[in-house]
């Protein structure tokens, strides 16, 4: 009998402990959707300081550094109407000299979405561009060579490389900036798509594009547009065409 | 109380199971509180987070097989400030890492052992936990492999590894601070490494003036200091509407806020044209790659007002002269100097920056305002040895 009790001691010194733990309340399942942006020219995979990519002036430009924001990403049914929105919606997709994709990860995705939408800014909309209580939402962070200041406010596009041909030798330098370089994406599925699991959104950055689709840009006249212009207005239209910055369906990982 | 060893049961009088429950109850609820009050000489070192404290600046990424913990910064500080590092027990890291120089030195090249020449200009190790490639050129990925390189540098501190071990083992203070850090009072040089690092992750300066003014405080910088800053941060566009945009361009590679070059691969390395002759390659004796001569990291111009002289070989005395180098008619014709500055103009089919002399002091006058005074007086980074 005094064994029993002992036991049923013990069995209240556990029973203890855990009762906080059951009181916890069960996080709601999330699905993982990663919006992965691979990189290419002429359809292979595109390295920094090594991928030539061939303009139609027939230069030849070698990136050493490209970077971009993806931003207030929702998701959205057959009608328009918003299923999902992410919260701090700032991803900052930077590649480096070993790697032809990022992955952008999508936080808190509920399971059991029903979509047939995708929703997304390339840069940074005017709201959270010229206001300092934004600045650390997301990855909208400081140091990260995509400065936020408040007369200059961030750079969405960051593209930098080296060109030769027939327009000479130099560099390349494309800062796109200022609110009327925002641009938004809408990619519309085939079928409607259900969150469960971990998913991948397959996108492409066709970089020879942004030379020339829609808009031919003769990179060897315009090798370099930090401001406001209206060849950079160019430059962000075909940086966020869906010939450049083209969707290639979803994956599961499940 | 009495024993059964039949039934190997502890037996107590009834009244007393009741206490025993509730005294069950208690302690295996607080036994992992408990557990973390140990004896003083015991091995349970407490962690610490290395943070900036100012919105916008991303936490900094620790290595997980070396997480920073307040006895393993200790042991660092006592490390970084003990000559007994180097062959003769003369120098140490503090010998070129002064508090009050903004923990660089105010040596156009810095004096190592037997009073020999260093080959370039001390860095201010600063923010280190923010940085992803250590050295002018690069050449440690990581502050525990950066931290070993002096103590064996014949120019610096000229020892070796086994014989720096053996040092610090018949020190009697050391393996006790060691297994406070590290659980083990076995000296190695893996252990030290991991001790500098830890300590020289700690070293945050984050409380200028600038700061203070991201953080709310307009009043906390001059309108001089913020025409600087927006000078700062901006990029050149003369064909920008009517009277372009004027920039000094500085933001291009110190990146605003931690003021320092990208942290993604070496892109925070270029050349900035201070040398006329490239004679020292930097981060292309790393890569081997021709388009990297004469490449050097792009450092932190936090607390820049205190580590004069500037640039890796220390050629350049005071900030208005780094101004002026930045604004030379020639600069843009030296060898390898990077595209990010030959392309920043403030004139249309300019050949050089083009500042005025007042833009150029505003420039100066904002970086100066990134001096952090409690950075220099905060005695966690200070000598720990007094007068050793």
């Amino acid at each position: 009998m005094k064994k029993y009790i002992l036991l049923a001691a013990l069995g209240l010194g556990i029973w203890g402990c855990t009762s906080k733990k059951e009181e916890t309340p069960a996080p709601a399942p999330t699905s993982g959707i990663v919006l992965r942006i691979a990189t290419k020219v002429a359809g292979a995979d595109a390295l920094l300081n090594r991928t030539n990519i061939i303009t139609p002036t027939q230069d030849t430009v070698q990136l050493r550094a490209l970077a971009f924001f993806i931003s207030n990403v929702e998701l959205q049914d057959a009608t328009g109407a918003t299923v999902w929105r992410e919260t701090d919606s700032y991803h900052l997709a930077q590649y480096t000299a070993d790697s032809a994709f990022v992955n952008l990860r999508l936080k808190n995705v509920p399971n059991n979405l029903s979509f047939n939408r995708i929703k997304f800014g390339i840069g940074v909309d005017s709201v959270a561009n010229g206001s300092f209580s934004y600045v650390g939402k997301g990855d909208l962070t400081l140091g990260n060579g995509m400065d936020w200041d408040w007369a200059t406010g961030w750079k969405f596009v960051l593209i930098e490389g080296i060109r030769r041909g027939p327009s000479g030798r130099g560099s390349v330098i494309y800062h796109l900036g200022f609110n009327r370089k925002y641009r938004s994406r809408t990619i519309e599925l085939a079928n409607p798509v259900v969150t469960a699991g971990r998913i991948t959104a397959n996108f492409t950055l066709n970089l020879d594009g942004i030379f020339s689709a829609p808009n031919l840009i003769p990179v060897g006249r315009i090798n370099d547009e930090m401001g406001n212009s209206t060849t950079a207005d160019s430059l962000a239209d075909n940086f966020s065409s869906p010939q450049t910055l083209s969707w290639q369906g979803f994956t599961s990982n499940r | 109380m009495a024993y059964n060893p039949s039934s190997r049961t502890t037996i107590l009088p009834l009244p007393l199971y009741l206490v025993v429950a509730a005294l069950l109850w208690v302690s295996s609820c607080t036994s992992k509180d408990t557990a973390q009050v140990a004896p003083v000489d015991e091995y349970n070192p407490t962690p610490v987070t290395i943070k900036s404290g100012v919105r916008g600046i991303a936490d900094p990424v620790i290595p997980a097989d070396n997480p920073t913990t307040k006895e393993g910064i200790e042991l660092g500080r006592f490390l970084f400030y003990d000559p007994k590092l180097s062959a003769d027990g003369t120098i140490s890291c503090a010998s070129c890492h002064k508090l009050d120089k903004g923990m660089a030195d105010d040596q156009v090249k810095s004096i190592g052992i037997r009073g020999q020449r260093t080959l370039r200009n001390s860095m201010a190790i600063v923010n280190l936990a923010w940085v992803n490639r250590f050295f002018w050129d690069g050449r440690s990925r990581t502050l525990e492999e950066q931290s070993l390189h002096p103590i064996q540098d014949p120019l610096e501190m000229a020892n070796t590894l086994p014989q720096m071990v053996a040092t610090l083992q018949a020190e009697a203070m050391y393996p006790p601070l060691f297994y406070k850090a590290f659980g083990t009072r076995t000296i190695t040089s893996d252990l030290v490494a991991k001790a500098l690092a830890q300590f020289e992750r700690s070293i945050v300066s984050f409380n200028s003036r600038y700061d203070r003014y991201l953080n709310g405080l307009d009043s906390a910088l001059t309108n001089t200091e913020i025409e600087g800053l927006a000078l700062f941060a901006t990029h050149p566009d003369p064909f920008s509407g009517r009277n372009g945009i004027r920039g000094a361009n500085c933001g291009d590679c110190h990146s605003v806020g931690l003021f320092q070059g990208r942290t993604n691969g070496f892109q925070g390395f270029l050349n900035n044209g201070v040398q006329p002759q490239i004679s020292d390659l930097g981060l292309m004796n790393v890569t081997q790659d021709a388009n990297d001569m004469g490449k050097m990291r792009v450092v932190s111009l936090r607390n820049i007002a205190l580590t004069a002289p500037y640039m890796h070989d220390g050629s350049i005395p005071t900030l208005e002269a780094v101004m002026d180098h930045y604004n030379s008619p020639d600069l843009f014709s030296r060898p390898k100097v990077d595209f990010l500055i030959t392309e920043a103009v403030n004139q249309r089919f300019g050949t050089s920056l083009g500042l005025t002399a007042a833009e150029k002091a505003k420039v100066v006058a904002f970086m100066r305002a990134l001096t952090d005074t409690s950075f220099v007086n905060n005695p966690a980074f200070k000598n720990p040895l007094g007068s050793r």
